[in-house]
């Protein structure tokens, strides 16, 4: 494969359907970094990434996998690629030394060695069936079967959905174990935004088939923020300068997203550090401009 | 970038298997209950208390057919195995995990249908031996009629199955089921209508069904090599075909 800088490249991606239309995505992921791909339910994370894997035929646009055209080199992309769903794709009668045996014939790295030690790591038993496995395990094993044959990128659909914090906190151990090489990439896409908070080093944000934003997380986060007023100083800020605004009994929350001019411009007003979930939550309601 | 070695197709062969395993488990059992069935009737009808009923001879002619070409049916249908794999990719999320892995759809697809030849060379065989070995033990001969017979079942089943497979790429495994078992009806319909038909055509004959059967598969034998080669190349480059399929 040729050198690369980012591990997937995304420009101008679109896919039209009845009701919803994928419209010029564009972003990149970088080599050696974790991209949350945020968004609610049916926001187009899923379709995204279906057009990377070439499940769905593409309108426009051009999607770059390790330097390679993800079509004119889709088989050679995918031995380096590792998709982890939400939901366990082996029928429910298999063990993982099964599911292994299987693998060994998919992946020309397959390392059974390493998926040994990852279940040993996990606690997984190797012969127990996949119809026994708790949701936790199930989703344990899905990701020993993606880091056992040398991925250099992990693509990740919803995959921490419906796992406890204690699944979810182990999960993120191992992708940062994953990634210390500084070779390795992890596209991950969720609405928890916690756990992104946690992890990512890039964010993109994706609603109604648009990308919202996109870039390093701690600079969204620094330049974005939560401006707190009464009704009556709500009126006074001008409506360019936030993205929506909650309207409560108490007063007004108004996402800016740029702080630092905000904080000049309104010298009196309070602008509180916010979180992935609230930028998301605000964008989202940014047609409606006020909602509460 | 690593050395990459290739890969076998023992892991995806085994995965075929271990999903078919328990129609190729009731296989077994039916392949080796049914011939001892029938030698236990053929025993009772010659030495023991069947040989006493009025109509021996037609219950003993009965179950030699049935002897003769029911291995033909039980033989055949190990490819039922293969439907319960297809409709495993189907059920379970692995189709469209199969689009992340580099595994081609001919590959995957060839390997169920490379399963499928083997069957039907395996079914041949063993449902001519099958039928040397119960017309020697009734003390008869085998004839190009009966090789006919058997030939056209095999070919029938062939056919049918992967029709069925066929429908399940196209149309998904709920609605494949749907459009086969209205095939089926109709293919039921039709073959009862032709035999009316021939039955009154014929009314002096005296079994006008094994007749129409023998005429039928008189047609149709020297045909059935091309027709199973037929219907297994043109079965693989159709699920090749719609497997490959994008979302629209």
């Amino acid at each position: 494969m040729s050198n690369y800088e980012n591990a997937i490249e995304i420009k101008g991606l679109t896919k039209k359907y009845d009701g919803f239309t994928l419209d010029d995505i564009t972003f990149d992921v970088p080599k050696g970094s974790v991209m949350g791909f945020i968004g609610q339910n049916g926001a187009g994370k899923t379709t995204t990434i279906k057009a990377i894997f070439n499940i769905i035929s593409r309108d426009a646009g051009t999607i770059k996998v390790l330097g390679l055209d993800n079509i004119e080199n889709e088989y050679e992309i995918k031995e380096d690629v590792a998709a982890v769903f939400d939901e366990l794709p082996f029928h429910e009668d298999f063990n993982a030394k099964q599911i292994s045996i299987v693998l060994s014939s998919v992946f020309k790295n397959w390392d059974n060695e390493k998926f040994k030690k990852l279940l040993t790591r996990f606690a997984l038993p190797e012969k127990k069936k996949i119809k026994q496995f708790s949701k936790g395990m199930k989703m344990k094993l899905q990701i020993a079967t993606a880091l056992s044959h040398d991925a250099k990128i992990l693509i990740m659909d919803e995959a921490t959905t419906g796992l406890d914090p204690v699944v979810r906190n182990e999960i993120l151990d191992i992708f940062r174990e994953y990634l210390q090489d500084g070779e390795r990439s992890i596209l991950m896409s969720s609405h928890i935004t916690s756990d992104l908070e946690k992890i990512a080093d890039c964010v993109t944000f994706i609603d109604k088939g648009k990308i919202l934003l996109s870039g390093y997380k701690d600079d969204i986060l620094d330049t974005h923020g939560l401006l707190k007023c009464s009704k009556a100083d709500y009126e006074n800020i001008d409506k360019e300068d936030i993205i929506s605004a909650r309207i409560t009994d108490f007063g007004v929350d108004a996402m800016v997203s740029d702080k630092e001019m905000c904080n000049k411009k309104y010298s009196g007003a309070i602008i509180d550090k916010t979180t992935l979930e609230e930028i998301m939550l605000f964008y989202v309601n940014r047609d409606k401009k006020e909602w509460n | 970038m690593n050395e990459k070695k290739s890969t076998s197709i023992k892991g995806l062969v085994f995965r075929e298997f271990f999903l078919g395993r328990k129609s190729y488990a009731s296989l077994l059992i039916m392949a080796i209950v049914v011939p001892f069935m029938f030698m236990l009737f053929m025993l009772s009808a010659k030495f023991g208390n069947l040989r006493l009923m009025e109509d021996v001879d037609e219950i003993i002619e009965t179950i030699y057919i049935m002897s003769l070409y029911m291995p033909a049916f039980i033989f055949s249908s190990a490819i039922y195995g293969i439907l319960d794999a297809v409709s495993a990719d189907f059920n379970t999320k692995w189709n469209g995990y199969m689009f992340s892995t580099p595994v081609k759809a001919e590959k995957f697809i060839g390997i169920k249908f490379g399963i499928i030849t083997c069957f039907t060379i395996f079914s041949v065989i063993m449902s001519i031996l099958s039928a040397v070995i119960f017309s020697s033990v009734a003390g008869k001969s085998i004839t190009s009629d009966d090789i006919s017979i058997i030939m056209c079942i095999i070919a029938l089943c062939d056919f049918a199955f992967t029709f069925y497979i066929v429908l399940a790429y196209a149309l998904g495994i709920n609605k494949a089921t749907s459009v086969f078992s209205f095939a089926v009806v109709a293919c039921i319909l039709g073959a009862l209508f032709s035999f009316i038909k021939f039955a009154d055509e014929h009314m002096v004959v005296d079994n006008p069904f094994e007749l129409l059967i023998l005429e039928n598969a008189r047609m149709i034998a020297p045909f059935t090599p091309v027709i199973i080669i037929a219907t297994i190349i043109i079965g693989y480059i159709l699920c090749v075909k719609f497997s490959k399929r994008r979302e629209r």
